[in-house]
């Protein structure tokens, strides 16, 4: 697997992990549990580009992966309270991420383009309407309140949240925010990444060479769906509450907009589009009541302007200074 | 027999493109289909590969009847097609387009496995492109790539769709060349041409195929003199 992970740009990975280890010197607490959310949310803008960037299909309910793995952690604590642990908790989110999205998937890779969209965003709002009205089983629209768990026998007794959050889980979240990009890096690189690439780009093609283009879409969709579970799962411990809006159809949206973002064209524009996602709904629910404004319009200019995202405009500044540089 | 085709019906819609074609391929042989543009060549292959659902007839190979089985079947079985368009993955090397076939297909035809030197022999030109990104190569070279790509599949029985089409002279020689060591590997090949120059280099024989019908069939000498051939043919 070691062999997949290359990447030219390996030595600023090291530098942005340090920076990120580094960052509860720098920032504030208030910012740094920002940063903790847009990294979680991060691992799920990666597992959504696995479907849009590498297998060619664009997903309108990834919101109900993320519900999964979220509400997966807040119904151990409701049901099972003696087993929730945070290992036990994140295993949960992974496995019931894993389940919904074979499920959903199963259905949903018999299609490809508006087919494909529609079916993803149909089956999420699906299990919106259940965590929504099955009131007795899921808390309904109150939701689910979600404590801080034992870690591996571990109980951070008389710990704040705040304290907890900004202490010893900012290194969890980092440390399974590098974890996620490592295994994503290496699976696009693999074999299996470069045959969705074939079936992204040529779906007959890739037959004739003997790929089982229903069945990799369907692998891509499983393990997109449980990296959207990961993340929900990492992030539902940072909000502290799980409410149904995250299986809803705007949440999901919102997913595909910090992947627009950031770029989907190149493999780290997800990430930094979830982090410029969370900081930019935060300014512009702070400067005004219709910050969904300025969302929309940053998206008009995304893709009318910078239709490669944030990334892939500064990928090409660069080439452009670059082809300067040697003329 | 490797190949049969037999009384193949092919309809889009209400049109009626192939009419009953049979034709067949015997090990070692290069075989030709040979007409003008929109003849029914492309079908005919396209039918052999499961692209297209024939309306009758069958299509044998090995003499098992595999008019029904699916694309990914047929490509285990050891048939392997290299498209008009070549189809190279634009944003994956030349090696990646060549050996991606090896790394996910599971099951191989039988015969000897397919080694990365057999492919630079057909084309050794493949060499020195071996990490060039797809989009990167000129259209002959896309077609050296799709036809490696394909053989990596360690087919008996490659179709090749126009392989000569828009080649220069001198890589139309080199590619005459690369299908002869196709053949002396062992693997038969069924080539769709326009051109009865190009392709009468290499086929042992060819049928002629008009509004999707078989009208002749024979050596590339016997299709030279017969005179009502001209017109379809261009001498």
């Amino acid at each position: 697997m070691m062999k997949y992970c290359y990447t030219p740009r390996a030595a600023i990975y090291i530098a942005a992990l340090v920076v990120l280890l580094f960052l509860p010197q720098l920032l504030s607490p208030y910012h740094l549990m920002l940063m903790e959310s847009g990294l979680s949310l991060a691992i799920m803008a990666l597992g959504l580009n696995l479907l849009l960037r590498y297998t060619g299909v664009l997903s309108f309910g990834h919101g109900a992966y993320f519900a999964a793995g979220a509400y997966a952690v807040g119904l151990l604590y409701m049901y099972l309270p003696d087993k929730f642990t945070f290992e036990n908790a994140i295993l949960a989110a992974i496995l019931a991420s894993a389940a919904l999205s074979a499920l959903f998937g199963f259905v949903c890779v018999r299609h490809t383009r508006i087919f494909f969209s529609i079916l993803t965003l149909a089956l999420s709002m699906l299990l919106f309407a259940v965590l929504e009205k099955a009131y007795h089983y899921t808390g309904g629209s109150d939701g689910i309140r979600v404590p801080i768990p034992l870690f591996f026998g571990y109980e951070f007794e008389g710990m704040r949240r705040f304290q907890f959050l900004i202490g010893p889980y900012y290194y969890v979240v980092v440390g399974i925010f590098a974890a996620a990009t490592v295994t994503m890096l290496a699976i696009v690189n693999s074999p299996f990444g470069k045959a969705l690439q074939g079936t992204r780009d040529n779906e007959l093609r890739a037959e004739m060479i003997g790929i089982r283009v229903k069945r990799y879409r369907w692998y891509a969709f499983v393990i997109s769906g449980t990296f959207c579970g990961l993340s929900g799962g990492v992030w539902s411990f940072v909000n502290g509450h799980i409410t149904p809006e995250i299986s809803n159809w705007v949440f999901s949206g919102e997913i595909v907009y910090m992947v627009l973002l950031g770029g989907f064209m190149i493999f780290e524009g997800p990430i930094i589009g979830a982090l410029l996602f969370t900081y930019l709904r935060l300014y512009a629910v702070a400067i005004t009541e219709y910050w969904m404004l300025i969302l929309g319009a940053t998206l008009i200019f995304l893709v009318l302007v910078l239709p490669g995202g944030v990334m892939g405009g500064l990928h090409s500044l660069f080439s452009r200074l670059k082809l300067k540089r040697v003329s | 027999m490797l190949l049969k085709v037999e009384n193949l019906d092919f309809f889009v819609h209400k049109t009626h493109i192939l009419r009953s074609v049979s034709i067949n391929a015997d090990e070692g042989e290069i075989v030709g289909l040979l007409g003008r543009n929109g003849a029914g060549k492309s079908s005919i292959i396209k039918c052999i590969m499961g692209l297209y659902t024939p309306k009758s007839g069958a299509v044998r190979f090995r003499g098992e009847n595999i008019t029904q089985k699916n694309t990914r079947y047929r490509v285990l079985q050891g048939l392997a097609y290299a498209p008009e368009d070549a189809r190279v993955f634009s944003e994956m090397t030349v090696k990646e387009n060549v050996l991606l076939s090896l790394w996910v297909t599971e099951k191989r035809p039988e015969g000897n496995p397919f080694d990365v030197e057999q492919g630079f022999e057909v084309f050794p030109r493949i060499k020195g492109l071996w990490n060039r990104r797809g989009e990167n190569l000129s259209g002959g070279e896309k077609k050296m790539v799709s036809i490696t790509r394909a053989l990596a599949l360690n087919p008996s029985l490659l179709l090749l769709d126009e392989s000569f089409e828009g080649l220069s002279p001198l890589v139309v020689k080199a590619f005459s060349e690369a299908m002869r060591r196709i053949r002396d590997m062992g693997i038969s090949i069924v080539l769709a041409e326009s051109n009865l120059g190009n392709s009468s280099r290499v086929v042992d024989r060819a049928y002629v195929v008009e509004r999707g019908e078989t009208i002749f069939h024979g050596t590339p000498g016997e299709i030279a003199e017969e005179e009502s051939l001209a017109i379809i043919l261009g001498r």
